[in-house]
């Protein structure tokens, strides 16, 4: 019968018939090419210059591999496998601190405590800021001289005054102890809300059964915080691979090149030393890296959960 | 049995109590240094001991440009803030209440948006804005020019398609029963009106939790700044201009004038920290919201 409708009468109907698909798509199709052009042109713009060598002022030549033979190479003593050893031994060490310390906390904080919404915004807080701003402040206070903050709070104390910018433990170990502080609030947070998801009869079984506290914590509270655990590692684990604040504001990749880490490196090579190839190069290495890790948590939780 | 309990709620307290104070130690030292003069910092044996207004450095800190930062970082983080709650709304609710073909395929593509860090994209993200066509003498295929690089809408450009607030407000959709939308759509309402007045009241928690997420981002933004608006005084946002700040007359060596230093990054960090407090009920709330099982 349609085919004898005039033609205007198909289209009303037709309209009819996908109105919703047809709203939908009107909205969406902006919003999608918008979206792909700011996400997927930069990231085929990455790709293109990791194989191009380019000093932003002459035009780009091929450079087919070089680059990245450059990262995999020996040369100036395994220079960028010692950059990216050391960002994934930061991120691992970061990450641990961050989920044994986020999840305790958590525990803690979910139990009936005066006070403890205070407890929790104070855990929260540093997490506000930015973080170049308290690296700068952090900077301030580490000042090396006897006029440095943190040296005259020690003194009060009776220590000796510390270089500890320069200082190969402390430097380090300030850079883990900065990047847990600005970030452990949030996952304290998404622990709290997991840890109140739990439904509260699972334990109530488990007591009658006999269970005891640490069996508790063992057999319920930490299998069912697996999807907390899972995001918290990866959107942790993204996190902590980039760690900038501290070489570029408090460090400068020192001392002695231990806080040089792979974002660093990146807009070292890419904007100081205007080796666009090698810069974009790195960020396709460590894009590749935080991808391998994605999918390895991705798979381990479809094992455990068949999924 | 109870008495053993007692003592580990006691011992968490004590715990809670140090930990907390630890956390926000460096950010209250700087706080209350702000408001000491410059012996008295000096003398501070824990925490400096507040003594005076420090009128006249607020006031010094506010002739070095932080003024016009407050007003550029205020007027990107509205921006930004009405932007991510428009596409916010309307993406969530095609995504969660719509049927339609290609629906799966498009929030796939959408989500694969948040693994890509953006710390990454800075490079090519810069050349892009580099070489907008037709934009700050640019031809039509991006070049010869210097694109939007020093330029405010080079502030403006980039996430109008957010996509963690797609993401959090579809979930937040999922939880709300469609029979208000059914209601509604009977007395005449249609798109926009089932969106921002059936739904929009019902999404608070989500919708503040954007609030504060976006405000955050932007007022603490400082690497994509730093990069593309170094050189353009008029247009640099409060992270940047009060990094560049006090960098500019501070010095490892020698003495610094600490409260003037206090000053300014109490300038910077005030606002994040009281926002915060004021909202951060809904935050919670909003957060839980996302729904961590799926």
């Amino acid at each position: 019968m349609e085919q004898t409708l005039p033609w205007h009468k198909r289209l009303q109907l037709w309209y009819r018939h996908n109105r919703e698909a047809i709203v939908a798509w009107s909205f969406l199709t902006p919003m999608m090419i918008y979206f792909v052009i700011m996400t997927f042109v930069p990231l085929v713009f990455l790709i293109v210059i990791s194989f191009m060598r380019w000093n932003i002022v002459n035009p780009p030549e091929w450079a087919g591999l070089s680059n990245f033979q450059r990262i995999f190479s020996s040369s100036q003593e395994w220079f960028y496998f010692k950059v990216i050893g050391r960002t994934i031994l930061y991120a691992v060490a970061i990450l641990t601190l961050n989920i044994v310390g986020g999840f305790s906390i958590a525990l803690i904080l979910n139990q009936a405590i005066l006070g403890k919404g205070l407890f929790r915004t104070m855990w929260y807080l540093p997490s506000v800021f930015a973080g170049a701003v308290v690296a700068l402040l952090l900077r301030i206070y580490l000042a090396g001289s006897s006029q440095g903050i943190l040296n005259m709070l020690i003194a009060n104390f009776g220590f000796e005054p510390v270089d500890w910018i320069q200082h190969p433990f402390w430097m380090p170990v300030i850079g883990v102890i900065f990047v847990v502080w600005m970030g452990i609030g949030f996952t304290v947070i998404f622990f709290l809300a997991g840890l109140q998801g739990i439904d509260e009869n699972l334990y109530d079984a488990a007591k009658i059964d006999g269970a005891n506290d640490v069996q508790l914590l063992r057999y319920i509270t930490i299998p069912q915080m697996v999807p907390v655990l899972l995001f918290i590692s990866v959107t942790g684990m993204i996190g902590s691979m980039q760690m900038w604040e501290v070489p570029k504001i408090i460090s400068s990749g020192g001392p002695n090149k231990m806080t040089y880490t792979l974002v660093y490196s990146i807009q070292n090579d890419a904007f100081a030393g205007l080796e666009m190839g090698l810069g974009t190069a790195q960020s396709l290495v460590l894009f590749l890296m935080l991808l391998v890790f994605i999918g390895w948590q991705l798979n381990n939780y479809r094992k455990q959960y068949h999924v | 049995m109870k008495r053993r309990k007692q003592i580990v709620k006691t011992v968490s307290i004590i715990f809670l109590i140090i930990s907390s104070f630890c956390m926000i130690y460096p950010v209250l030292f700087m706080a209350l240094g702000a408001f000491t003069t410059q012996e008295r910092f000096l003398d501070a044996n824990i925490l400096p001991i507040p003594n005076t207004l420090n009128i006249a450095l607020f006031e010094r800190a506010f002739g070095a440009g932080v003024s016009r930062a407050y007003f550029v970082t205020l007027i990107r983080a509205l921006f930004y803030i009405g932007v991510t709650l428009l596409v916010g709304l309307i993406g969530g609710y095609i995504f969660s209440k719509m049927r339609f073909p290609g629906r799966n395929k498009a929030f796939l593509l959408l989500l694969s948006g948040m693994v890509m860090p953006g710390i990454l994209m800075l490079v090519p993200m810069y050349l892009l804005v580099a070489w907008f066509p037709l934009a700050g003498g640019n031809n039509i295929f991006g070049q010869g020019g210097h694109g939007f690089v020093g330029e405010w809408p080079a502030l403006f450009i980039y996430g109008w398609v957010p996509p963690f607030a797609i993401f959090l407000l579809k979930q937040s959709f999922d939880m709300l029963p469609t029979e208000y939308e059914d209601a509604a759509k009977m007395d005449g309402a249609g798109f926009f009106t089932v969106i921002f007045n059936v739904y929009g009241p019902l999404l608070k928690p989500p919708i503040v939790a954007l609030v504060i997420l976006t405000f955050l981002g932007i007022w603490n933004d400082y690497l994509w700044p730093s990069l593309v608006i170094s050189g353009n005084q008029e247009w640099q946002p409060i992270a940047y201009r009060i990094s560049s700040v006090v960098l500019s007359d501070w010095s490892p060596v020698g003495t610094t004038d600490y409260p003037a230093v206090m000053v300014r990054t109490f300038l910077a960090m005030w606002p994040p920290a009281v926002l915060y407090f004021l909202l951060q009920r809904y935050f919670v709330q909003g957060m839980v919201a996302s729904g961590l099982k799926g």
